[in-house]
């Protein structure tokens, strides 16, 4: 049930030192990719607890993404 | 972490493929763009929060993830969680941490307390729902309806509730006790 126009917002957690950096290099290297996604740069992966993505998805993210 | 979001979410009915955990090094700039073109596309799919079928509608969602946030942060959850996660490391056995051994002890161990106490915020959240609409009571009937929970896990909740002074009624009609919170009680005593 693909949406016409529907864009949706996703919430990003990436880690400082992996995937945030690959999508630093992804940018540089001016790699296309979609724009929905919204980062918050942690530290490391494992400082996400359960209760951030409950947040984020109270917050009205239509997805949540955990990149480490 | 991961597995118990995803049991959580089935209980609040909540499409778990929403969520995902992938890993991308630092030198892999182009697996990020896969993994992320990817994981937009699924959503895409998926559409808007509450639209998909087996989702509960977005306003019941929100009302759900709101207590299941409270839940989250009750001492009661987060021990269960934390006992968990010892009782792994101190098999000092890395052979443990297979998918199905962390879902069979999320599942054992902290969803039947974390429903329970999803539960009884979502019951108080409904209740002041109710009262901010300017419905005097709720019946069990009708948090029945609302929260999704089985007659006798809500009647043991509700009594429960009741015992601590939080809501009062009976089966026909509960509602969210004067002062409701806390704080005002504090303040009486003053």
């Amino acid at each position: 049930m693909t949406q016409e126009g529907f864009n949706p917002h996703i919430l990003g957690f990436f880690c400082h030192w992996c995937c945030y950096a690959a999508a630093d290099a992804a940018g540089v290297a001016r790699y296309q990719y979609p724009p929905n996604v919204r980062v918050i740069r942690v530290m490391c992966t494992g400082r996400i607890d359960f209760r951030f993505i409950l947040e984020g998805f109270r917050c009205g993210a239509d997805g949540v993404f955990t990149g480490g | 972490m991961a597995e118990t979001c995803r049991q959580v979410f089935n209980v609040i009915g909540l499409n778990a493929n929403r969520m995902a955990l992938e890993w991308a090094s630092a030198a892999e700039g182009p697996r990020f763009v896969e993994l992320i073109t990817k994981y937009v596309a699924r959503i895409r799919e998926l559409g808007p929060l509450g639209s998909l079928e087996g989702e509960a509608p977005k306003e019941v969602l929100e009302r759900r993830l709101e207590a299941a946030l409270k839940a989250a942060e009750t001492p009661k959850v987060r021990t269960a969680y934390g006992n968990v996660a010892k009782k792994l490391h101190e098999t000092r056995d890395f052979a443990v941490y297979t998918p199905e051994r962390i879902s069979q002890e999320v599942a054992d161990r902290i969803l039947p307390t974390f429903r329970q106490e999803l539960l009884s915020h979502d019951v108080l959240l409904c209740l002041a729902e109710a009262k901010d609409q300017g419905k005097k009571t709720c019946s069990s009937g009708e948090l029945m309806d609302l929260t999704g929970a089985s007659s006798e896990e809500l009647d043991k909740l509700l009594s429960a509730l009741a015992k601590k002074g939080v809501i009062e009624g009976e089966a026909a009609g509960w509602s969210l006790k004067e002062p409701a919170c806390a704080g005002h009680a504090d303040r009486k005593g003053e």
